[in-house]
């Protein structure tokens, strides 16, 4: 019964439920499509193993992964961003943006690195990775007395790929859920705000008296005289018409 | 909702097979049954406030009571935004207030109406002072009179919260119907025009529930 009552709460409403999501749906299209700068994201990979010459073994493979996890750290310090701005500074960003702005990871257990760095431009994106790139591999000897860096892969300036946050379907989809699970909580409420007669219950709570009647809503069609039949007006036979003449 | 046009809504004559007209005939089936032993009535129609479809109900009830061939009489009582005049088309040059000014008698004001068994006493010119004509002993008097002549006397009335004409008309009454319609009027009106009709000892028969989704 309860769930019965919250069901009709929603019906009644419906087309507020349908307007919510409209416009939220239309909001959202307008936004993904016509104001967001599209953000680009370009990506190197570089590999951190001791070329000693003395062939892979597993407690080099073990030391190499442990100092990713340094050089994940050492990528952006000041040591390193610092001279990428002195040697590419055609980027026109400084130590610190660069370093907010460049992401590095690692698969688990594994030597290759990933740098990424995000920006309105894939150009400027896949230009500021390689120059990182490019300048880490050539301090690491200077900062840890070892060279153990190659770069696996660099980012294709000319390439053109499509930007990272232009997901117009995730984009609706996601505001069609929210805009209708707020629109069924906005009806909850205003349901709950609402001091109005609802039920024939609460006519006895509030009256004292019997409800005698319940009329429903008039329509116009209610006020159209039933027909009997659905069949159209019969055709008037021979002898009915206006111009029957008298036998004489 | 907008008002239909004249004589529209009179939906217990014009489609007398649809489930709104049985609830009219219910609705006059369970009057009847409150004053079992009573050879004839006054039954007041009021609601809380406007616009919850007072005229309708009473409009339909009374032409329920004629189709069974009782004789009724509708009385405009609203002497602020009277409407009966509209719904069943008539001058409306005389009418109660006339009545209660003594300006006519009541063959001059009492109309027949196209339906059998029905008639319409409709306000008269809207007067300067409704409350006080309502609230006379010529009122009372004329109800009184009305009595011996009909079966029913429908009395349609301004809103109990809009004006005191209800009040008053409902303490010389048998009976009071309220109109309410859900979602439209809010509890607390319905129980202030309760509390007001109780203050006279208006005899509440019951409510009807109207626009029911």
């Amino acid at each position: 019964m309860e769930l019965k009552q919250y069901f009709r709460v929603i019906q009644k409403k419906w087309w507020l439920i349908v307007m919510m999501v409209v416009v939220a749906l239309t909001a959202a299209s307008v936004k993904s499509f016509y104001f967001t700068t599209p953000v680009y994201a370009a990506n190197a990979k570089l590999i951190v193993n001791q070329s000693s010459g003395d062939g892979l073994n597993a407690s080099t493979i073990q030391t190499s992964i442990f100092l990713i996890n340094s050089y994940k750290e050492i990528i952006k310090s000041s040591a390193v961003m610092n001279k990428v701005v002195e040697q590419y500074p055609e980027l026109g960003e400084s130590a610190s943006q660069l370093a907010a702005r460049i992401s590095v990871s690692s698969a688990n257990n594994s030597q290759v690195m990933n740098l990424v760095y995000q920006d309105t431009s894939y150009e400027k994106a896949a230009a500021v990775v390689n120059a990182v790139s490019t300048v880490f591999k050539a301090q690491i000897p200077s900062i840890m007395n070892i060279d153990n860096i190659t770069i696996l892969s660099e980012a294709d300036p000319a390439a053109s790929p499509g930007a990272i946050n232009f997901n117009p379907v995730m984009n609706l989809l996601i505001s069609f859920m929210v805009s209708f699970v707020l629109a069924i909580g906005f009806i909850f409420l205003l349901d709950y705000l609402d001091d109005t007669l609802k039920s024939e219950s609460e006519v006895l709570e509030i009256m004292e008296a019997p409800v005698l009647a319940s009329v429903g809503r008039m329509t116009k069609s209610d006020l159209k005289p039933a027909f009997k039949s659905k069949k159209a007006p019969q055709q008037p036979k021979a002898g009915e018409g206006k111009y029957a003449t008298i036998q004489q | 909702m907008p008002r239909f046009s004249n004589e529209s809504s009179l939906i217990v004559s014009m489609n007398p097979k649809s489930s709104i007209a049985e609830s009219y005939r219910l609705l006059r089936t369970k009057i009847q049954f409150s004053f079992k032993d009573q050879e004839s009535r006054t039954v007041m129609v009021t609601s809380s406030q406007g616009g919850e479809g007072k005229t309708t109900t009473i409009s339909n009830l009374a032409i329920a009571y004629a189709q069974e061939g009782k004789k009724v009489l509708l009385i405009d009582a609203d002497l602020r935004k009277p409407s009966l005049h509209r719904i069943f088309p008539q001058l409306n040059h005389q009418g109660l207030s006339s009545l209660l000014t003594g300006h006519c008698s009541i063959q001059d004001a009492v109309q027949p109406t196209d339906f059998e068994h029905l008639d319409l006493l409709p306000s008269g010119p809207v007067p300067g002072n409704p409350s006080e004509l309502i609230d006379s002993a010529a009122m009372h008097q004329l109800l009184q009179q009305l009595k011996q002549q009909y079966d029913v006397l429908l009395v349609d009335t301004p809103a109990v919260l809009a004006a005191s004409d209800a009040v008053i008309v409902g303490s010389i009454c048998d009976g009071v119907i309220m109109v309410a319609a859900p979602g439209k009027v809010r509890k607390e009106h319905l129980k202030k025009a309760r509390e007001q009709l109780e203050h006279v000892h208006a005899r509440m028969l019951g409510v009807v529930m109207n626009r029911v989704v």
